[in-house]
């Protein structure tokens, strides 16, 4: 049971910290703050939800530094990057390190509301988007080498009698072998094993 | 050692004189003892022979005197015998008679022989004869008649006898001739007498004399032989010393030739310089240490002529050592003469003077090169000597005094000296410089001289005072340069500097302003959010209180309307645009690293610049990276600025990093960095001076991000801090776009 999407606040600056909860808790979110980027480092757990708002400028590891290493690490959370006064520069390293957003202090509370709901809910969809996923590779694992074979030919639009020819099968065992696959894959159209077959492509670079 | 020498050889030629007279002196001593000698000697015989001659007078008298006695007493034997005849008639008697007779004969003979040189007594003997014959012919009558005619008869003839008186004759006569004989004895006897006595005085004066004269020449030779043996010893004394001086003496070869020029001594010198050991070289030609071709040219035969004909000759010039390496020497060749002017041979001085020559050579080139250095570096030189009664006396002033003063030297001098054309405000460095100088210290000063036409010149003077020993006097040499041109261009360098520190100060004032601003805004931001937070938990809980939700709206919009005048302020502030140009990072070094000389220099610091030989051009505003480089290097030398740092090295180094960045480093040999800092001193406001602001290192690494580029610190290995930033080379990234 992953626990609730929360905004996770890292801000060195204690009263900072305080009043982004306090105004965050009074629409209700679920907050966490931590005074450096190391800390925050230390306690996250990757499968919790939510998004995370970080003061740029902070001694110690600096906001864009953990934008660098949250990518390193393969971690999706959303950042909204808060600043105190918005230099170009260090605008334009932000967003291009991965942040969703860029917001200056100080900021008008419905501003940063609807970001951060705004981060939330990306999140929430990459989560669901990598759910199917995973679910979608735990099927494709359960298929036997030949059968994976056939979803290969199947997927790119080929027609049993000319994968049976390719695969040098008859067009019975094809058809065989294609009840499986829909049925491991657990879908009812060719449309549908299309799409699972495309959100396992999207796997890249992820074991 | 040549002075004491010639003392020497005078006192031997004086001495050599004394001898000499000495020796005459001697010599007549002898001669003259000798005549004296020889004369006593000559008179002594002369009277001998006198003496000899008057003895055999003497005797021959005597014996005439003997043979006068015997003739007379023969007559009177004769008598008697007559007379006992007569009385007798005993024939017996007549014996005496006759051998009487035959006497007197004999005697009278004899004393005609004995006094044949006296014609007086021949007369006298002549006179004699007849009456002794007569006595004797009376007698033998007597005789006849006694015998004839008996004793009476006898008798009576004898009483008549006439042979009485002839015998009174014949005494008397014969008394005559003894007295006559006798008279010459006493006359004899008195020249004898006499020449004895010449004789003796002649003895006695000759022996004495002589004596006295061998006396005197003893005492002479004696006083001689002292002293010769004196003279001697001393001699040899001095000798010795000369041998030990001589074999003591290491630097000079002293050696000693024959006139054929053939090596006759050799000292211990000698062999340290020419490497020969005394038997390999005694007795083989000096020619010996003739490089070649000075021997085929005849040379060495040369030098002794010259040496012989001259007395001394003296040359510097090429020997040889026994193994052949050639040597410089300074060679004194003397003659070497005998008393009587005969050539005995040389002596021959000879002295290493390579280091010398060397030493000479160096000087001559130090002194050329110096000559040549301070003609290029100096405008002028001159030399004054400091006098305790006249103060400073100019000697000499060389090159454009004139056209840089406009005053000719002996103006300046009639003038008083340089000391009238300083400046009134440098006078105190003048006077303070001459103090310096007259204490022996050199010296370098730079100050205004007023030129003759009014202009302020300045002039870098160089001083360095000499003692000089031969006057015992101080002269100071000094070089001058007229240094306007660089005070001028020091001026405008300061300008710059005054003109840089003015824009750091405004940019300061803006990184304040910014920084201000960021510290504000934390707690602004954090009061937007507290109350914003308070008026959403208003309304969610129902029915807010119209006036604590409108304060609440109002706190936030407040904290918005200050932190818009912050804003505002900040902007205000920085409302220049940073300027974008194509810069070169090395140019920008040098330049800050040439106006950092001053304080570098003042904080006996060492600022060293090593720089990439080629950097691709970046896009930057010039002055704010050079405000950068500047902070970096206060910074450094801050950091050095410790009674207990030595050797204070400041580092600047360029460098190209990968393609599309270059680099600057500041490194210092200060403290380091405190760990606690590292986080810290890039804030603005952190500082760890009693009286920075904090603003350096904040300012600094906006500038350098602002550049799109990185700035950061690490420790050195050792000691000290690198301060480096990075900017992006021009063409790559375009910064202004972003």
């Amino acid at each position: 049971m992953p626990p609730d999407p929360t905004v996770f606040v890292v801000d060195d600056d204690p009263a900072m910290r305080d009043s982004l909860r306090w105004l965050l808790q009074s629409v209700g979110l679920p907050v966490q703050t931590y005074a450096a980027a190391e800390e925050f480092l230390e306690h996250y757990d990757a499968t919790w939800p939510g998004c995370l708002v970080l003061d740029v400028r902070m001694p110690g590891m600096s906001g864009l530094k953990l934008q660098d290493v949250l990518a390193a690490r393969h971690i999706q959370l959303p950042v909204i990057v808060v600043t105190g006064y918005a230099e170009v520069p260090t605008a334009v390293r932000a967003l291009k390190t991965g942040a969703i957003d860029f917001i200056e202090k100080p900021f008008s509370d419905e501003l940063l509301l609807d970001r951060v709901r705004q981060a939330i809910e990306a999140d929430r969809q990459t989560r669901e988007a990598e759910a199917r996923r995973a679910a979608a590779m735990e099927r494709f694992t359960s298929l036997t080498p030949r059968e994976r074979e056939v979803m290969k030919l199947v997927t790119a639009g080929k027609a049993n009698k000319v994968i049976a020819a390719e695969l040098n099968l008859s067009p019975k065992t094809v058809e065989v072998h294609r009840a499986n696959v829909m049925k491991k894959m657990e879908v009812d159209s060719v449309a549908d094993l299309v799409r699972a077959s495309l959100l396992l492509q999207s796997d890249q670079g992820k074991p | 050692m040549p002075i004491g020498q010639r003392a020497d050889s005078r006192a031997e030629v004086r001495k050599a004189k004394g001898t000499l007279t000495a020796r005459r002196r001697l010599a007549a001593g002898f001669v003259l003892a000798l005549l004296i000698v020889a004369v006593a000697g000559w008179i002594s015989y002369t009277n001998t022979a006198r003496l000899l001659v008057s003895d055999r007078r003497v005797r021959h008298t005597y014996r005439i005197r003997e043979h006068l006695g015997t003739v007379i007493s023969l007559l009177r034997d004769a008598e008697t015998g007559v007379r006992g005849y007569v009385i007798t008639g005993h024939e017996d008697y007549l014996g005496p008679y006759n051998a009487a007779a035959r006497a007197i004969n004999r005697n009278l003979s004899d004393l005609q022989r004995l006094t044949a040189r006296n014609p007086t007594q021949q007369q006298r003997l002549e006179a004699l004869q007849p009456l002794i014959t007569a006595r004797l012919d009376a007698l033998k009558q007597v005789i006849t008649v006694r015998r004839e005619k008996g004793l009476t008869a006898a008798a009576e003839t004898m009483r008549v006898d006439p042979g009485r008186q002839l015998m009174e004759h014949i005494r008397a006569s014969l008394g005559d001739m003894k007295n006559a004989e006798t008279g010459l004895l006493l006359r004899q006897e008195d020249e004898s007498i006499a020449n004895t006595e010449r004789m003796l005085r002649a003895l006695v004066l000759g022996a004495s004399s002589g004596v006295a004269i061998l006396l005197l020449v003893f005492f002479f030779l004696n006083r001689e032989i002292i002293e010769r043996g004196r003279a001697e010893q001393a001699l040899r004394a001095s000798e010795q010393r000369l041998r030990a001086l001589v074999e003591g003496v290491k630097d000079y070869a002293i050696i000693m030739l024959d006139p054929q020029g053939l090596v006759a001594s050799w000292n211990p010198g000698a062999e340290r310089i020419m490497g020969y050991t005394a038997r390999e070289i005694v007795g083989r030609h000096f020619s010996a240490f003739y490089p070649r071709p000075d021997v085929q040219a005849g040379k060495p035969e040369m030098v002794l002529r010259a040496a012989e004909e001259i007395g001394r000759f003296e040359e510097e010039g090429w020997r040889m050592r026994q193994d052949g390496s050639r040597f410089s020497a300074s060679v004194v060749v003397s003659a070497l003469h005998d008393d009587d002017g005969r050539l005995r041979g040389f002596s021959k001085v000879t002295r290493d003077i390579t280091e010398r020559k060397q030493a000479e050579e160096a000087l001559r080139e130090s002194e050329s090169r110096y000559r040549a250095v301070s003609e290029l570096t100096s405008d002028y030189t001159y030399a004054f000597r400091i006098e305790p009664d006249r103060g400073a006396v100019v000697e000499w002033v060389a090159g454009a005094f004139t056209r840089i003063t406009g005053y000719t030297p002996e103006e300046a001098e009639a003038a008083g000296g340089g000391i009238t054309i300083v400046h009134p405000d440098d006078l105190p460095v003048a006077f303070r410089r001459i103090q310096i100088l007259a204490s022996g210290q050199a010296d370098t000063s730079e100050f205004r001289i007023i030129a003759k036409n009014g202009d302020v010149r300045w002039v870098r003077e160089t001083g360095r005072p000499v003692w000089d020993e031969a006057q015992g006097k101080l002269r100071i040499f000094g070089a001058a340069q007229d240094v306007t041109e660089r005070k001028q261009a020091e001026a405008e360098a300061r300008q710059h500097q005054a003109e840089l520190a003015h824009l750091l100060r405004v940019g300061t004032i803006g990184e304040m302003a910014a920084g201000l601003a960021h510290e504000i805004n934390q707690p602004l931001s954090a009061i937007v959010s507290y109350a914003k937070g308070c008026a959403r938990r208003m309304r969610a809980n129902g029915e807010p209180s119209p006036e604590l939700l409108d304060a609440m709206e109002q706190i936030a919009a407040q904290a918005i309307r200050a932190d818009q005048i912050v804003r505002r302020l900040r902007s205000f502030v920085r409302k220049q645009e940073p300027k974008r140009e194509r810069v070169d990072l090395n140019d920008l070094v040098r330049d800050v690293a040439h106006l950092a000389v001053s304080e570098t220099r003042q904080r006996r610091t060492t600022m060293r610049l090593d720089l990439a030989p080629e950097l691709p051009p970046i896009q930057a505003d010039g002055i704010q990276i050079e405000q950068v480089i500047l902070n970096l290097i206060r910074n450094g030398l801050e950091a050095m600025h410790q009674p207990h740092v030595e050797d204070a090295v400041l580092s600047i180094r360029t460098a190209l990093n990968g393609e599309d960045t270059v680099e600057v480093a500041v490194s210092d040999s200060g403290e380091g960095l405190a760990p606690e800092h590292a986080d810290k001193m890039f804030s603005p406001f952190f500082t760890t001076k009693p009286h920075g602001l904090g603003m350096g290192l904040s300012i600094s690494r906006s500038i350098i991000e602002a550049h799109g580029g990185r700035l950061w610190a690490t420790p050195n290995p050792e000691r000290g801090a690198t301060f480096r930033f990075t900017v992006p080379v021009s063409g790559g990234e375009d910064v202004d776009a972003a």
